[in-house]
């Protein structure tokens, strides 16, 4: 049986990079910046650098603190509540901010952004397809 | 043979019309081909090009972007944030020029 989706967005994301880079703003009070993050189905949530959330003038340890599992051990967060915008969705989510500035990777997981869209990936073509969960057009 | 079989594999794909894309799209019966943003679609573009064209330059540094213009460099993304602002670019592009993978990524 087969199965037909419709998406509002189709995003190609090159052959330059490893991994699945989209692209991000993040918006906290007045001041917003863009980055480029990975998207990651294994992650339970979307994971910044420290230096980004100093970027934005956060105050990092007064977020939600929470450990992060990895494969190779566990390392702390900050989470925030702020504004998520990917391609031309924009969402309010709490995201996390590592609290070291050893952790270099930005990645888009489920709580926050996939939990929000409907997406499919054809990464033979290096094909992203996105649309809102809502979005039923 | 089938579809993508003829013609040969992805990066022949490039080549194709609009047209033609959408009706391999349709045949593969995964997705609609949905209609591209100009600005979606070339997003980071610049950015991107100019982070490979100088990543040996700027290697270890953070830089903010507007496009493929360089506003500010240095040692933190605090710094290279607020000189853009100053600069008039409302939403800087920021980023720490890193050195190639070399080994691959596994995940969390």
């Amino acid at each position: 049986m087969a199965h037909r989706l419709a998406f509002r967005q189709l995003y190609h994301y090159g052959p330059a990079t490893p991994g699945i880079p989209v692209p991000v703003t993040l918006r906290a009070g007045r001041e917003s910046l863009s980055l480029l993050a990975n998207v990651d189905t294994g992650s339970t949530v979307c994971i910044f650098r420290r230096d980004h959330a100093e970027a934005l003038g956060l105050q990092l340890e007064h977020g939600v603190r929470q450990r992060i599992r990895a494969a190779t051990g566990a390392f702390e967060t900050f989470g925030h509540l702020i504004s998520l915008s990917v391609l031309d969705m924009q969402f309010e989510a709490l995201v996390y901010f590592a609290a070291s500035s050893e952790i270099t990777r930005s990645v888009l997981g489920r709580l926050g952004f996939l939990d929000r869209v409907r997406f499919a990936l054809i990464d033979y073509d290096r094909n992203l397809y996105l649309s809102a969960y809502d979005d039923t057009r | 043979m089938s579809e993508m079989g003829r013609l040969g594999g992805k990066r022949r794909m490039q080549t194709l019309t609009s047209q033609r894309r959408r009706e391999i799209a349709r045949k593969a019966g995964l997705a609609r081909w949905a209609k591209v943003s100009p600005k979606t679609a070339s997003h980071f573009g610049a950015e991107l090009g100019w982070l490979s064209r100088h990543r040996e330059e700027y290697l270890g540094q953070w830089v903010a972007l507007d496009g493929a213009r360089l506003v500010a460099s240095g040692s933190s993304a605090r710094e290279v944030y607020l000189a853009a602002r100053r600069a008039g670019v409302m939403v800087p592009f920021v980023d720490q020029v890193q050195p190639p993978d070399d080994l691959p990524f596994g995940g969390w």
